[in-house]
């Protein structure tokens, strides 16, 4: 079935908060490096305002929308380091051409994270394959609370086997470092993704081996 | 009754542990800034291997110490923020010369925090007063973790009304910021007392009084 079609099943709330969209290039990342098929499905870890009724496996169009969307990235790492891994995220390249975008109304940090979802359309997108096309680590945290603001920064190192879209028009096909920055009061609304690119710039694969190694270093235990 | 009496009549855990020691000054820090009496108790708040038999008011000799002691003056402070508080602790000075020193068999962190206790030996430690001498705000609090090396910073500014000593025989008076590190690998990190001295800043009033207007008018801002 079209998208076009299965969006017509939907309850009008719902529909009204969804569009199609054309994408070459959609990712999905994960600390799972052996994901055999992507089931379309609601997860644990949606807000709680996010809709509950559509299965889908949410993705997008760069990685740092990706990380920005995933909300949990810098934290997982801490739960890796602390439990003694470095806490490897590796890229999966969504195989479609077509992708449902949620707005606000049903997604409500979709301004922020500019989410994607694949749906189960038809048999090809209900059960299906994607390729790893390159992997992350995260090397460095910080989270500062500062007279009552907090400004969290996390750095990425990355490493992709083909171009893959960092953000905007950017892709990168080799090593790359991608630093992301938020800073508000405390209390201010939306807390958690809705992070800023601070620096974004191509590395040697030597350094992302050398940041790799001293990560084992520290955190892997023997 | 004397401490070396007292500390006598405890179980053997205890007088193998403690020891009584003579300070010029101990400082308890609390952000209640009316505690009209302090009495010796065992509180909710100790580590589940500290001893549990002696109620004490712990103190340090040193401001450093006492934060450390705390264990948790940044946290508290952060959580006051998230409830749009401002978050202030008070600096008593304690009334005594002699006090208990338990050794890390009895305080794991006793190394870290220079804990002493005051104890109820006789009728001047069952119930007494202290002044305040000085209050501080944290005013920034730093977690970095760089490729599995977890360094924590926390930053006050301290206005004492009377010389306090900040850490070893540094003493201090008037407005001045203290600023306190630690640094281990990650899961080394234990209960986030093990701080050290990194710099102590001269300020003054005007400054005391921006950073708190900054805090309130930042933790005032938006909100659920």
């Amino acid at each position: 079935m079209e998208l076009s079609a299965w969006l017509q099943n939907l309850p009008d709330k719902t529909r009204k908060g969804l569009t199609i969209i054309d994408e070459s290039h959609v990712y999905h990342i994960s600390t799972n490096p052996d994901i055999k098929q992507f089931i379309p499905q609601v997860g644990s870890r949606q807000m709680p305002t996010e809709d509950r009724t559509v299965p889908r496996v949410c993705c997008a169009r760069s990685i740092v929308d990706a990380v920005r969307g995933h909300a949990a990235v810098s934290g997982q790492a801490i739960n890796k380091w602390k439990a003694g891994s470095v806490g490897v995220f590796y890229i999966y390249r969504l195989p479609f051409k077509q992708y449902i975008k949620p707005l606000p109304a049903i997604v409500p940090d979709s301004g922020l994270t500019n989410e994607l979802w694949v749906v189960p359309n038809d048999p090809t997108t209900a059960v299906f394959k994607a390729g790893i096309v390159g992997e992350f680590i995260v090397s460095a945290v910080s989270e500062e609370y500062e007279e009552g603001e907090l400004e969290h920064s996390f750095t990425l190192m990355l490493h992709t086997r083909e171009p893959v879209r960092l953000c905007g028009n950017t892709f990168l096909s080799g090593y790359g470092k991608i630093e992301l920055e938020r800073e508000a009061p405390i209390n201010a609304p939306v807390r958690s993704n809705g992070h800023a690119v601070e620096e974004m710039v191509p590395i040697s694969a030597e350094e992302y081996q050398n940041v790799f190694s001293k990560l084992v270093k520290n955190v892997v235990k023997e | 009754m004397e401490l070396q009496e007292w500390i006598k009549m405890q179980n053997n855990r205890i007088r193998q542990n403690a020891e009584v020691v003579t300070l010029n000054q101990a400082y308890h820090i609390s952000s209640n800034p009316k505690i009209k009496r302090f009495i010796p108790a065992i509180s909710q708040r100790q580590a589940p291997s500290e001893d549990r038999t002696v109620p004490r008011v712990c103190v340090s000799p040193h401001l450093v110490g006492a934060i450390c002691g705390h264990a948790a003056v940044s946290m508290d402070a952060i959580d006051s923020w998230f409830d749009k508080k401002m978050f202030e602790m008070s600096i008593y000075d304690m009334p005594f010369t002699e006090y208990v020193k338990p050794n890390s068999k009895l305080v794991f962190d006793a190394e870290d925090t220079d804990e002493h206790w005051i104890v109820p030996n006789d009728l001047r430690s069952v119930t007494f007063k202290a002044p305040i001498i000085g209050k501080f705000v944290l005013y920034s609090s730093v977690d970095i973790f760089d490729l599995g090396v977890s360094t924590f910073e926390l930053s006050f500014i301290v206005h004492a009304e009377r010389p306090i000593c900040v850490y070893g025989k540094q003493y201090h008076t008037g407005y001045f910021k203290v600023v306190i590190e630690s640094k281990s690998k990650i899961g080394k990190y234990t209960w986030g007392n093990a701080y050290k001295l990194k710099e102590i800043i001269p300020s003054n009033a005007g400054e005391y009084r921006s950073i708190t207007n900054r805090i309130n008018k930042n933790i005032t801002v938006g909100g659920a």
